[in-house]
């Protein structure tokens, strides 16, 4: 059990680096013009968007006592 | 058909963008400078991703925020003090006019040799009762003495310098019609703006702590309850332990503990309260040293990954970590200039000193943006917070004179510290109480 927390856990930290390293290159994309500024724009977004899945995921997932208790009392 | 050949285009380009740098990566040199390259972009994309997040919460989140008289169950509101007088009697005048029917207010003396107690007595009714220790037991000890006491279904929490707005409570009580609701933390404002320092604390609370309080309610953990004003469901209370004085921070402790055991805090942006905040250099610097001293005993207590069964944690914990890490690298950085210097190299080798000051440029930029969103989301509940955005403007500079010692101090001590908390407070502005009626007894 502590095994699968454990990689259900460092898989949402993968994943939340992930979208900080794209909002990072997107951000650097956009203000040292390496490249067009509309790639470091999709970049942000891509990166906010990995966010957004990294929060509907991990609220999915987390292990609340009272919905236990609800169960239970089912 | 154009624009989506476009946008396939640009996302090809910007993964091989990352393919690239992954590779390069491969060689300690590219490590090294990708680590820097992270330094200087990491607050810029903090900010970004915390303007976004606090929008899409004020949309969806705060905008459905709703108000319902009816439900009010029976509160105790503790407020513990140690040598308190020039503060207390306002608060007790404050709590007395808060608009809820259910409440019982217990004053908590912490071993006071000060009027603290003098002045608390004048008040005491059936409503209003006074608590005094006789042995000092720190703010931890005082909280658990009177969790012993409650019996009632929630448990608040008011620091004897915090001013707590008519309706605040009423507010914060609606969020636990939620039963994974473990814990509700306001929003604090500051209450003495009286010089610079202060004005840019006052900042500080409504473009980055509030900011954070919304982006992370989003993510569904947040890193604490603001320990000035805050509400616990007191069974759940109980369950986890209640308080203990094993940190300096009693509530980032607390609400870690609350949460690993998958409970949830929420963020009441509606309930306001104005808590003092240091003027001068010596008590700032103390507080944010003691609140990252704090943050490293947390963190040496559950910042177990394996441990935690709310996954909604982990991205708070990555936060914690990654500005940990920031600051490491950015004083590793500095260290690394000033030797170049000193010793006739080129200052800032891997990024040149035009890339710095386009960064620089950019992060402050974002940060006035994130504070001007900041001050747009507050002026629903605080009017008058417009004037505070110009001078987001010199809170890079407050930043690298108060926050990033403070925090470098603080983690030391931190690393090597025993339990055990004291009081530590800053020093109280002398508040004159206009109110005649604080002068007789109830």
């Amino acid at each position: 059990m502590k095994g699968v927390r454990l990689l259900t856990n460092s898989m949402i930290a993968m994943l939340y680096l992930l979208g900080l390293h794209l909002v990072r290159v997107g951000i650097e994309i956009v203000g040292l013009r390496r490249l067009s500024p509309w790639v470091g724009v999709i970049g942000i977004v891509a990166g906010v968007g990995v966010w957004i899945i990294v929060a509907l995921v991990a609220g999915m997932l987390r292990n609340s006592p009272s919905r236990e208790v609800v169960k239970n009392e089912r | 058909m154009n624009f989506f050949s476009a946008i396939v285009s640009a996302l090809s380009d910007l993964w091989h963008y990352v393919c690239a740098e992954a590779l390069a990566m491969g060689s300690f040199r590219s490590f090294w400078s990708e680590l820097r390259e992270f330094a200087l972009l990491y607050p810029a994309t903090i900010c970004i991703g915390l303007s976004i997040f606090a929008f899409i919460y004020a949309l969806l989140r705060e905008s459905r925020l709703r108000l319902d008289k009816g439900f009010s169950p029976s509160l105790s509101i503790i407020v513990p003090a140690c040598d308190e007088e020039l503060v207390i009697a306002r608060t007790i005048i404050k709590l007395a006019n808060v608009d809820y029917p259910n409440l019982k207010i217990h004053i908590v003396s912490d071993g006071s040799v000060d009027r603290t107690v003098e002045i608390a007595r004048r008040f005491e009714n059936d409503r209003l009762l006074v608590h005094e220790l006789a042995d000092q037991r720190g703010k931890s000890g005082a909280l658990q003495y009177a969790l012993d006491l409650v019996d009632t279904e929630l448990y608040m929490v008011v620091d004897a310098d915090t001013e707590v707005a008519p309706d605040a409570i009423r507010k914060m009580v609606q969020q636990f019609k939620d039963p994974q609701v473990a814990a509700v933390t306001g929003s604090a404002r500051v209450a003495n703006i009286t010089n610079l320092l202060s004005a840019i604390q006052a900042v500080e609370y409504v473009g980055i702590i509030g900011m954070v309080k919304r982006a992370q309610g989003l993510w569904g953990a947040l890193f604490t309850v603001c320990g000035a004003a805050a509400c616990f469901r007191t069974s759940v209370l109980r369950d986890v332990g209640g308080w203990t004085c094993c940190t300096v921070t009693e509530d980032i402790e607390l609400s870690w503990r609350l949460q690993k055991a998958g409970y949830r805090i929420a963020y009441e942006p509606r309930a306001v309260f104005r808590v003092q905040a240091p003027v001068s250099y010596v008590p700032l610097f103390r507080q944010r040293m003691r609140w990252a001293r704090g943050t490293i005993e947390v963190l040496r207590l559950h910042g177990n990954l394996a441990a935690t069964r709310n996954t909604t944690m982990v991205p708070v914990l990555m936060e914690v970590l990654l500005s940990i890490l920031w600051i490491l690298l950015v004083v590793a950085t500095l260290a690394h200039s000033v030797v170049l210097v000193l010793t006739g190299q080129a200052l800032f080798v891997g990024t040149a000193p035009m890339d710095f000051a386009i960064i620089l440029g950019w992060t402050t930029a974002l940060l006035a943006v994130q504070t001007l969103i900041g001050c747009v989301l507050d002026s629903y509940y605080v009017p008058r917070t417009w004037f505070l955005i110009p001078l987001s403007l010199l809170y890079p500079l407050y930043y690298w004179l108060v926050i990033l010692p403070s925090c470098l101090c603080g983690w030391c001590v931190g690393i090597g510290s025993r339990a055990g908390a004291k009081w530590k407070r800053t020093t109280r502005t002398p508040i004159e109480t206009t109110d005649a009626s604080c002068l007789t007894r109830k």
